[in-house]
């Protein structure tokens, strides 16, 4: 019961400030598989289908830009916040 | 399947459920994503086969993923859940029961097959939730339109009564109760004695009816006039007239489908059938209006309205 209250807890926390860590995180250019990892390495895990959705709708919303980039290997998708 | 046949058939359905706008995009971006995801999970222990259906299964059910890429429309307002069961349920209960009581009106005993009426009654209970659901709809289209709508703040009724309108209706309903008591003495005062015989033969009451049916709903009539009296006398409602009007008009639902079912009540079929339809009538009004009053009882006393 206890772990459960907790995982709860945890859940809700996060569900709190997920939207101010990522945009904590992009100040400058990144895609979405270096932002998760950032995420986690910084001690806040966010699930893979939160958080790719989740940078669309903050474009959609003028939040964050957008656009694709070839650096080395396949063309990804940059965000930073807007200006 | 390989991983690359995982990430394509996964991908495809959620851009399915996305504005085709948006399509290409969101499946160029997720496609790259996945694979990443997935390369970095692949390991010795775990082929990438594996680590794709792993990641695939946390990442969530496609339509719940599409449904986070944008703002989903909703049909019906989730504010609005609430009331459309309560709706919906209850338009499921009372309309299979008022086919039963026109059932009970329409054929006598051995002829009568209750459950093939409420087979009979299923597609209204379809298409009041087809209304319904059109309804709600509608009020959340314009919901949307208004966004900037607002409370408008309103009294919450008090137990005061209007005295008045109150006595006027005991009036109204002691007229009533006279009438039904003795329709031929209405008829001879109305027509001056001139009525031809076959009006009053139209409005005599079976004699089966007299004998305890009729006594029954003359008693019930006389207890409700009394709770309205007292009521009238105290200015206000109490809890115990409250609770006193419901018991009553609860006893007189299921006195009247009784009534309406155990036989005729008027010896000419029209008037018979007539009385019939409007007792059946009065029996659903008043089950929604005790439900609707049980529920504003309840709110009152979360509320503890001071006055």
């Amino acid at each position: 019961m206890v772990s459960s209250a907790e995982d709860k807890l945890e859940q809700e926390l996060r569900r709190g400030v997920v939207v101010l860590a990522v945009l904590s995180q992009l100040r400058t250019l990144r895609y979405g598989y270096e932002l998760r990892q950032s995420l986690v390495g910084s001690g806040l895990p966010i699930e893979e289908g939160t958080l790719y959705p989740l940078l669309r709708r903050l474009e959609a919303q003028g939040v964050l830009s957008s656009e694709w980039r070839t650096t080395q290997g396949p063309p990804r998708r940059y965000y930073v916040l807007s200006a | 399947m390989t991983a690359d046949e995982l990430i394509d058939g996964y991908v495809a359905d959620v851009v399915m459920l996305l504005p085709r706008k948006q399509r290409r995009d969101v499946a160029q971006e997720l496609r790259m994503l996945l694979s990443e995801e997935v390369d970095a999970a692949a390991s010795e222990q775990a082929s990438p086969e594996q680590a794709a259906r792993a990641l695939l299964v946390s990442f969530g059910r496609p339509a719940d993923v599409a449904a986070r890429y944008g703002s989903p429309v909703t049909l019906i307002d989730p504010a609005d859940t609430r009331r459309f069961l309560t709706l919906a349920l209850a338009g499921a209960v009372l309309i299979p029961f008022g086919a039963v009581l026109n059932e009970l009106i329409d054929h006598a005993g051995p002829q009568r097959d209750l459950g093939r009426a409420v087979d009979k009654a299923w597609p209204s209970v379809f298409a009041w939730l087809g209304l319904l659901v059109v309804g709600f709809a509608a009020a959340a289209w314009a919901r949307r339109r208004r966004p900037d709508a607002r409370w408008k703040p309103h009294p919450v009724p008090t137990d005061r009564i209007n005295r008045p309108g109150r006595t006027a209706a005991i009036i109204f309903f002691v007229l009533g109760t006279l009438v039904l008591t003795n329709p031929a003495g209405l008829i001879r005062v109305v027509s001056g004695g001139r009525a031809a015989s076959a009006v009053y033969r139209a409005f005599a009451y079976d004699e089966g009816f007299l004998r305890l049916r009729g006594p029954v709903v003359l008693g019930l009539m006389i207890a409700g006039l009394i709770i309205q009296a007292t009521l009238l006398w105290q200015g206000r409602w109490r809890p115990w007239i409250r609770q006193a009007e419901m018991v009553n008009g609860l006893v007189t639902c299921i006195v009247l489908t009784w009534a309406v079912g155990a036989g005729p009540v008027f010896t000419a079929t029209p008037t018979d059938r007539t009385v019939k339809g409007a007792a059946a009538l009065i029996v659903l009004v008043t089950l929604i209006d005790l439900a609707v009053r049980a529920r504003r009882y309840h709110v009152r006393q979360a509320v503890e309205i001071r006055e």
